[in-house]
This record gives C-alpha cells, sequence and structure tokens, in this order.
C-alpha cells in the first residue's frame, strides 16, 4: 500500500468533525482518501478513535459511579421535571450538602401526572419558608442535625447506608446521624436493605431500633405513635414509660398514646402505609390497574393474584450488572411483538440496577367474558435502564435479579405475547404496560439504575 | 432474529466480558470510526459472545477470541449497511483496512486506557463537564457550546485541544515515563 504525505493535525480535525451530524460528504471523501493513502494516517487514526472510545467509557463510568448529582451547568439548562424544584443555593450551602450524610431522592407532591408541577411548588414553597429547615432539592445531600419539613406530598430520603425512608405530609423530621433520624410528625415507611442493622428512628415516645428490617411509623399531631413492621424485626426502647425494650417481628403492631404509657398491641394493618412503602421503592407515581405488592406478597409473585390490576414487585435493589449483560431492550420507544420482543440487547456498560416484577396473576383462566385486557403506567424517580420480557431470559435472570427465596409458583407461561404493549418515555422513567391476558401470567422484569444520577 | 443463549454465562466468562469492553469498543470504533455502526457492532459483538459463551475456555485469552468474533460483526454490518446502501462515515475499502490496522493495536488499547484514567485526573471539572456531554451523552457540539457559554468554533478548538493534551499524556505514560 503506497502512503501519501498527510497532515496530522487535519486528520484529527476530520475525525473529530466526524462524530459530529454536520460531517459534510465533501469532508467525508477527504478522510476516507487520506485513510487510503497512508499507513500512517490509518496507525494515527486507529490510535485517536479507540482513544476516544476509551474517554467515552471512562467518564461514563466516573457518572455512574458518583452517588451525589453534582452541580452540572449543563443538566442545569435543560428544563426536567426534577429543575422545577430548583432555587438559589448559597455556596456554602452546597459544600455543605456536598459532604452530607444523605440525599433527598424524590418528591411526590401530586395528585396525578398532570398536576405534578404545581403540588410540588406548594411543597417545595412550605419547605422554604419553614423555620429550622434546609433548602431541599432533588439530589442536594443534608446533614446531621438538618430538619426537613414539609405539609403535603411525600419525600424520599436515601441514607449512605443504603437506608430508604418515604415520609408523607404533613411531616418533620431530622436527620441525626448517617443511620439515625428523629421523626416528630408524620407517617413514614423505613425499609433497612441487606444486611444493614441498627438504624435508629427516635420519635417523642420511643426510641425505634432495627434489626434488619422494613417498618412504617405514624406519629400523630399529639404524639401518638402507631409502629407496623413488614419485614423482619425492630426493638422498641421505650423513651420515658420505662419499660424494657420489646421486640417487634414482621405482621406485629403496636400503638404507643403518651409519653408515659407502654405500647399496646393493635390490629396489623398496613394500608395507611402502602403510599409510603410505594415511594421507598422509587415508584413515584402508579395509573390505571396496577399496584406496588403489599409487604407480606413481596416475595412470593407466585402466590400472588390480583384479577383486577397488574402487580409489581420490587424485587433485589443495587444488584451489579457487569457490561454485556443481556436483556431484550434498552432504549426509549414502544416494543410489540413479534420484533420489539425478540430482540437482544448487550448493556455497553456495568450496571448498578433495581429489579422490579410486573405480573398479571388471576389466578385462574380468565374466561371470554372477563376483563381480560389491563393497562396502567408507572413512573419512576431513576431512569429504566433494561426490560426483559421473554420466558427465558426472565427464568435466567431470577437468581441474579429476584428475591432470595422468592416463590415464582409454578407459572409457566411468563414473559409476554402477540397481544401485549410494553412502551417508555423518552427520559425513561414513565413505563406504560398493556397486558392481555387471555393466556395465563404475563411478567416482565424492569431494571431501574439505583443512583438517582445515573447518566441519562 | 437471535435467540436467549441456552447457557448461563459463568462468573469467569462475565468478568473477562467486562475487563474486554474497553478494548472491543476501542476496537470497533477504529474499524468503523465515530457513528452508529461502530456502536452495532459492539453490540453484535457482545450477543454473540454471550450466546456462545460455553465455547470459551477460560484457560485460554479471552481477548483474542472476542476480538475475531469482532472482526466478524465490524464485516457484517459493512456488508449489511452497502446492501441498505446505507452511508457510513468510512468507505468499505477503508474500514477493512482499518480492521487490519486496529488489530495490530488491540493488546495495548487496555494499557491506553489505564493511562488515560490517569491522565484525566488533571482536567478540570468544567473541562470533564465538556468532554462528558459530547463523548458520553452525544450532545451536539451548539448544545454543549450554548451550556458553556462558547461560540461553536471556540468549543471545536477547546475539545480537540484537550483530545490532543489526553493524547499526549497518554503517549508519555506509554513511554515509560509515567508523569503526564
Amino acid at each position: 500500500m503506497s502512503s501519501h504525505p498527510f497532515q496530522r493535525e487535519r486528520l484529527e480535525e476530520l475525525l473529530f468533525a466526524s462524530a459530529n451530524e454536520t460531517f459534510s460528504e465533501e469532508e467525508r471523501e477527504e478522510l476516507n482518501a487520506m485513510l487510503r493513502g497512508s499507513e500512517a494516517a490509518r496507525s494515527l487514526a486507529v490510535q485517536f478513535l479507540s482513544l476516544d472510545a476509551a474517554l467515552a467509557d471512562s467518564l461514563g463510568a466516573s457518572e455512574a459511579a458518583s452517588l451525589y448529582v453534582k452541580k452540572n451547568s449543563i443538566a442545569k439548562n435543560e428544563k426536567s421535571f426534577h429543575n422545577v424544584l430548583r432555587f438559589p443555593l448559597r455556596q456554602e450551602a452546597w459544600l455543605a450538602a456536598a459532604a452530607a450524610a444523605v440525599i433527598l431522592c424524590g418528591w411526590l407532591g401530586w395528585r396525578s401526572f398532570s398536576s405534578y408541577p404545581d403540588a410540588v411548588v406548594e411543597a417545595v414553597s412550605f419547605v422554604q419558608h419553614a423555620s429550622r429547615s434546609t433548602a431541599l432539592e432533588v439530589g442536594v445531600g443534608f446533614k446531621p442535625g438538618d430538619w426537613i419539613r414539609f405539609e403535603k406530598g411525600r419525600a424520599a430520603v436515601r441514607f449512605e447506608t443504603g437506608v430508604k425512608l418515604a415520609v408523607e405530609g404533613p411531616a418533620d423530621f431530622q436527620i441525626v446521624s448517617n443511620n439515625g433520624a428523629r421523626m416528630t410528625r408524620g407517617r413514614a415507611t423505613i425499609r433497612v436493605p441487606g444486611k444493614i442493622k441498627g438504624f435508629m428512628l427516635d420519635t417523642p415516645a420511643e426510641r425505634i431500633v432495627d434489626l434488619g428490617t422494613s417498618f412504617g411509623v405514624n406519629i400523630e399531631q399529639n404524639g401518638a405513635t402507631s409502629v407496623a413492621v413488614f419485614e423482619g424485626s425492630v426493638e422498641l426502647r421505650g423513651r420515658q414509660h420505662g419499660s424494657g425494650p420489646q421486640h417487634l417481628s414482621a405482621g406485629e403492631s403496636v400503638r404507643v398514646d403518651g409519653n408515659l404509657v407502654a405500647p399496646s398491641d393493635i390490629p396489623y394493618d398496613v394500608s395507611d402505609y402502602l403510599p409510603t412503602w410505594q415511594t421507598s421503592f422509587g415508584v413515584e407515581a402508579i395509573e390505571g390497574a396496577m399496584r406496588v405488592a403489599e409487604p407480606s406478597e413481596r416475595a412470593m409473585p407466585g402466590k400472588a393474584v390480583d384479577r383486577n390490576r397488574l402487580l409489581i414487585f420490587p424485587e433485589r435493589e443495587s444488584v451489579q450488572l457487569p457490561s454485556g449483560f443481556v436483556v431484550n431492550a434498552t432504549e426509549p420507544g414502544e416494543y410489540r411483538f413479534p420484533n420489539g420482543l425478540k430482540q437482544l440487547v448487550a448493556l455497553q456498560s456495568p450496571m448498578v440496577v433495581d429489579s422490579y416484577l410486573v405480573q398479571f396473576n388471576p389466578g385462574q383462566s380468565v374466561t371470554a367474558e372477563s376483563p381480560h385486557r389491563f393497562s396502567g403506567t408507572l413512573k419512576f424517580d431513576r431512569p429504566v435502564v433494561g426490560l426483559l420480557f421473554r420466558a427465558l431470559m426472565l427464568d435466567e435472570s431470577d437468581a441474579m435479579l429476584g428475591l432470595p427465596a422468592a416463590d415464582f409458583g409454578d407459572i409457566f407461561r411468563r414473559g409476554i405475547n402477540a397481544s401485549d404493549d410494553v412502551s417508555l418515555s423518552i427520559d425513561r422513567r414513565t413505563l406504560t404496560v398493556s397486558f392481555d391476558v387471555i393466556n395465563g401470567v404475563d411478567q416482565i422484569r424492569v431494571l431501574v439504575a439505583s443512583n438517582p444520577s445515573a447518566p441519562y | 432474529m437471535l435467540e436467549p443463549a441456552n447457557h448461563i454465562p459463568s462468573e469467569a466468562f462475565i468478568l473477562a466480558l467486562t475487563a474486554s469492553q474497553t478494548a472491543l469498543r476501542g476496537f470497533c470504533q477504529a474499524s468503523l470510526g465515530h457513528g452508529e455502526e461502530a456502536k452495532e457492532a459492539l453490540q453484535r459483538t457482545s450477543i454473540v459472545l454471550w450466546k456462545k459463551c460455553e465455547k470459551w475456555n477460560p484457560e485460554t485469552e479471552f481477548l483474542r477470541w472476542a476480538i475475531s468474533v469482532a472482526k466478524f460483526e465490524v464485516l457484517g454490518v459493512i456488508r449489511d449497511r452497502k446492501r441498505d446502501k446505507k452511508r457510513m462515515v468510512f468507505a468499505s475499502d477503508v474500514v477493512e483496512l482499518m480492521v487490519d490496522e486496529a488489530s495490530e493495536i488491540v493488546d495495548v488499547i487496555s494499557d491506553r486506557a489505564t493511562a488515560l484514567e490517569a491522565c484525566m485526573q488533571l482536567l478540570s471539572d468544567r473541562n470533564r463537564e465538556a468532554l462528558s456531554a459530547y463523548y458520553v451523552h452525544g450532545r451536539s457540539i451548539q448544545d454543549v457550546a450554548a451550556a458553556q457559554g462558547k461560540g461553536i468554533s471556540a468549543l471545536k478548538v477547546m475539545l480537540l485541544r484537550l483530545r490532543r493534551k489526553l493524547g499526549e499524556c497518554v503517549e508519555r505514560r506509554l513511554a515509560g515515563g509515567g508523569v503526564a
């Protein structure tokens, strides 16, 4: 092969320009001629382009690894819904936030999707004018001592340890440490995933110590406190009533009517906690025939039956997937049988995800007369990064993404089929599912980035 | 249409595939240039590797095997593009030349990526943001220029200069100095 002289700088300019939509046909011909004519040019181009690929990999990986949302002037210029919440932070406030213990990762002050922005402004406005409260912003960090107060809506706080605290207003709570909080008003779900233990929630009447669990707490205006344990167990340590520590296990519930009164058993009822239970999994909103599985159903998708609604089962959290892990879809769009559902896509970079199983299981064959099409829309507070539609893909990923010891029952026709539709919105937060369930159980698996600041 | 793998990949396979991603991406991009073709070739390669996972002997070098698959998939992409009469950055005859050239440097792509990691520590946050917006998020020069408060020409010059500095830093490190 002949080797013609070439200008190094011009070659680099052309290679750089080739990534742009404005790359012209004349430039393309010039670049190709240069590469045809010179081995040295090809060698330089290979180095240039492979370095570009490494650069994209490295920058992408460092963003994915970041736990905190950093100030990003480019992102700030976008009119994403989260930015509706932004208001000025002083520099020192930002610096404090950078070292903070927790992250506020979602505000849910809406009644429906359409009323969302107005409701959020209400919630933020209240907090902004409350005494002793920090400025609230999605993604901003808090430090021990910060109070969070609001009248309406829900907020989710993620502690560095992985503990999730979802609160429904009116609420007043304070960050005490990276593994503890104080609450004087509001209804909350606290989830302590994995092997973390020892999270402490102080209420006016009790100190609640987590022993590996999820639980709900409701503190009324007069200080009366109710506690319900969903999974695992907690220890109650009365602050003033003098009785010894009390062990409370899943399915048990107590109420304390005053500081000097020992807890008394009450009927276990999770219904009032379901909104914060949902929020604690980052499901911001649901529309249509769909609900999040209750605590008692979560580990038993094979046995959870609902003839009228699609069920969302939160599965494992913070699962590390390698690049090359194959799913059926990673991009926004509509997926229908056959092509949209059969494709395979490999993840382009390692990801840390939370998994959700979406299912319709009527428990018995649906007759021609009974309703058989169910649709629902769910909105996550983080981007959806992968979807699994096919039975074999679901089977192969159960061990990695399903809850440990999850009971998938004897469901034999997983995945979805010719009459089903799934669509993912452009911003990757909203998933719409429409299942036609004449033939057995439909299931898909949804992978959501664990990190709220995942680069999407 | 492709079907899922019949075998569950071993942990060793997943680790090897993950460790090879930068080299595979570099090979595909070096062979096909910027554009959708390189992404498509990488995706096809990953899927084929995943489907053939049981054929890899963990006692043999993964990257060599993976690159042999990637070469085939790169050529498959240009064959499909030619059939569909779609324009690519590189003409098909140039792609074949670039595949040969890229094969020569596969062994050092990982070393270059490691050197790059160290060199990137020297970037300011603002420069990192600009590079990230362009290379990771695929924003247009116009968008990045607007976000950075610069003119389009000025941003092009800035990005190209940053690219050159990083490239020079990588070469210095590979030359053995280890000094950025």
